[in-house]
């Protein structure tokens, strides 16, 4: 069992990082499309709910300090059921990593390298993180917290450099404004990036101090930033126009409108989404490779780490494009997040509840 | 040792992995390309495309390499496939099509009319083509426009986008709005985009670059001429040069219009200059009722009128200009009307109405027509030329 220390602003920026990972270059198309001018609402509200969800694992944790979700699986639920749920989660963690190695795998096969084989690509990320995965817990946290002001303070100055192509004309015809409808169309922002957070509990054991501020202020955090990019591509990009871009904050990127010789920013943009989603790989490989290690009482994470790219990279290609990746994440993403984020802490929540209801029992008998 | 080993596997690993090995761009391989042009064939009804490609030899300075061409048109046909224009590119040129950078796309009207959407999705959805290059539209050959070479600046495509782009800065003619992705978004619009029209001085054009020793500098090169005007995809007709800078100006797109004024014998010419529209929408009764205020300054270029004077009459210069601006402005406003072209954005300023009392007006295509304009102007000359009042105008003999 590794006895890695984090601070809370390690913490916070493993949060943030891990939140922002993917999804602030791919939910911006998919909101817009589905919530037009409200869409930077949208992740204000899941946010919202991001937290109420968060506030429901730091009390399953807080009741069992130093315990991961899959030690506590084993603690709760016993060494028979518990190492099934605790396999679920490992499945799900598996499953994230390939999820963003493939979102990565998309962006760049379909706008930087053509020819380039997908699974080339794939395992150029997974060699890397799973190296940084070797190293441990506190090197992914350092490697972030170096990493993670430097992307933010890029990005958004190029953002703002941008501004120069606002447009309020770009939010197009008013619509009505229906909250409950547009959260239930856009559901899926919930489940991603909202509920895969889930995955960083399994660093809350080593986290020193202020867990619930740290852990809460990052999907917070996370969450106003996604909106602020979401307002930003409606105003310059349009919802007309951006609820047809695959990846609009790239296009938006590729057309700043700087000046005539300081052309092609998207190339900085690109590095701060590779950075960022090699993070959040890192922290996904990172909660399946310790998973494994507390199923099966395993010690050397390079041999877990290491075979565990061969299971993620096979993974990755299940889905056949980017519109089937969508389409499952539309259709399925809230539902599957949800078991994972609600349902099975939910279920562990209610055990803790009975059996300390049971102990004072047993302890009067 | 044994780490060094593993280290030196893992380094010739991810050397295989290399992504040169598979996506190499090498400059000497690549057909850089300045300009796109699209036609239809008259006769057959064929799709045609000229890539207008750079040769960076005959751009560079090097005076033994100047007789070289700066660029080589090739033209190709499709009937079927508008892709098949960049796939089969290879079948006339020998290098990869290079397209990230295209500075220009020059359609006829007779494209537009049938393929504007194709040509705007063709557009997008190739991700190293960005939809920053201006759009341009012409009724002339297109392989007369795209084998015309505009002196001074040797790179055709880069020349009409320079031609523009001054255009914007010094006269205002064109506004901000009439790039690939503008058009775009104009699908989605009430308001029409109007697109640079072109057409050649002379058609009998000299493709050779023999004329670029010819002194006569515009002869038979290419001129700007107004707008094509597209209500979402649709071709509406032509706008002249005037009107486009008016209508850009009101509303908010360009910030320079050349005003004048003339009482027959003499007259008053001014720069107005960065314009503060105060642009309101409200509804009196059942009508909408559009009121536009601008606020700007003059920049006195010529006053004519009188004889010798010692300083201008700015004050009457001001509320000449005024008088003339509005009464523009009024024709203008006529003029969307009767052409059906909503050049002031009403419909979408309608449109973006949130309150309730705006919705029967949302869902009538014409309640911009119904709308009444109201457009008042406040001027005040701020700058002169280097004297401080004319010389007068001419004695009769």
């Amino acid at each position: 069992m590794e006895t890695a220390r984090l601070s809370s602003w390690q913490m916070f920026l493993l949060t943030l990082a891990f939140t922002l990972g993917t999804s602030f270059f791919i939910i911006p198309g998919g909101i817009i499309g589905n919530a037009k001018e409200y869409a930077w609402l949208i992740p204000l509200g899941a946010g919202l709910y991001g937290i109420v969800v968060a506030a429901l694992w730091l009390y399953l944790t807080s009741r069992y300090p130093g315990l991961g979700i899959i030690q506590l699986c084993l603690k709760l639920l016993g060494p028979k059921i518990g190492f099934l749920f605790g396999c679920l989660y490992l499945v799900f963690f598996i499953q994230l990593a390939a999820w963003v190695v493939r979102n990565l795998g998309d962006f760049i096969k379909v706008n930087l390298l053509v020819h380039t084989p997908i699974s080339a690509v794939h395992l150029m990320f997974l060699l890397v993180s799973a190296y940084t995965v070797i190293l441990g817990a506190e090197t992914i946290a350092m490697l972030t917290e170096f990493l993670t002001p430097v992307l933010v303070i890029v990005f958004w100055i190029v953002f703002f450099l941008m501004l120069k192509g606002w447009d309020w004309a770009n939010f197009g015809p008013a619509q009505e404004f229906h909250p409950w409808q547009l959260m239930a169309t856009s559901k899926q922002i919930f489940g991603f990036p909202f509920s895969e957070t889930v995955c960083l509990t399994m660093f809350f054991p080593f986290v020193q101090q202020r867990l619930k501020t740290s852990f809460i202020a990052g999907i917070g955090v996370a969450a106003i930033l996604i909106s602020l990019i979401v307002f930003f591509v409606l105003g310059i990009v349009g919802v007309y126009r951006s609820s047809h871009l695959t990846y609009p904050i790239f296009t938006l990127a590729q057309e700043l409108p700087f000046s005539f010789f300081i052309e092609h920013l998207e190339v900085i943009i690109c590095l701060v989404w590779f950075c960022a989603i090699s993070i959040k790989l890192s922290i996904s490989m990172y909660s399946a490779a310790a998973g494994i290690i507390q199923l099966f009482h395993l010690k050397n994470r390079t041999f877990i780490a290491l075979p565990l790219i061969w299971i993620i990279l096979p993974i990755s290609l299940l889905f056949e494009s980017v519109i089937s990746n969508i389409e499952w994440d539309r259709k399925y993403s809230f539902a599957f997040d949800s078991f994972y984020a609600i349902v099975i802490p939910a279920l562990l929540v209610i055990v803790s509840w009975i059996r300390k209801k049971q102990l004072p029992d047993i302890n009067q008998a | 040792m044994k780490r060094k080993r593993a280290m030196s596997v893992v380094v010739v690993v991810i050397c295989c992995l290399l992504t040169g090995c598979w996506d190499k761009k090498e400059i000497n391989d690549l057909a850089i390309v300045d300009a796109i042009g699209v036609d239809i064939d008259p006769d057959s009804g064929e799709r045609l495309v000229y890539f207008q490609i750079v040769n960076p030899p005959g751009v560079g300075g090097k005076s033994g390499e100047s007789s070289k061409a700066s660029v080589y048109t090739y033209k190709m046909s499709s009937i079927d496939s508008v892709s098949g224009f960049t796939v089969f590119a290879n079948k006339q040129i020998p290098r990869m099509i290079f397209s990230n950078d295209v500075q220009l796309y020059i359609m006829t009207l007779r494209y537009s009319q049938k393929y504007y959407r194709e040509i705007l999705d063709f557009i997008e959805s190739n991700p190293t083509r960005r939809s920053t290059g201006y759009f341009v539209a012409t009724d002339a050959p297109i392989d007369t426009i795209m084998n015309t070479i505009v002196p001074v600046e040797r790179v055709p495509g880069r020349a009409m986008r320079s031609m523009i782009e001054l255009q914007q800065k010094v006269s205002g003619v064109y506004g901000k709005h009439i790039r690939a992705r503008d058009a775009i978004n104009g699908l989605s619009r009430n308001r029409p985009i109007v697109i640079p029209f072109v057409s050649v001085m002379n058609d009998k054009v000299n493709p050779q670059f023999a004329k670029l020793e010819a002194i006569n500098a515009p002869y038979k090169s290419v001129v700007f001429d107004g707008g094509a005007v597209y209500v979402k995809d649709r071709l509406t007709g032509k706008i002249d040069y005037e009107t486009n800078n008016l209508s850009n100006l009101l509303s908010g797109d360009a910030d320079r219009y050349l005003l004048n004024y003339s009482d027959g014998e003499g007259g008053i010419e001014v720069m107005l200059e960065d314009p503060i529209i105060d642009r309101k929408l409200a509804i009196a009764g059942d009508t909408p009722i559009l009121s536009l205020n601008i606020n700007a300054s003059l920049r006195i270029y010529l006053d004519n009128r009188t004889k010798d004077s010692d300083y201008f009459d700015v004050h009457e210069i001001e509320r000449l200009m005024t008088k003339e601006f509005e009464k523009r402005c009024l024709k203008l406003v006529q003029l969307t009307r009767k052409k059906s072209w909503d050049l002031l954005g009403i419909q979408d300023q309608i449109d973006r109405k949130r309150s309730k009392v705006w919705s029967g007006y949302k869902t009538d295509s014409n309640a911009w027509k119904k709308t009444d304009v109201h457009i008042s102007a406040d001027f005040k000359v701020k700058w002169l030329g280097r004297t401080k009042s004319s010389y007068g105008r001419s004695e009769s003999k």
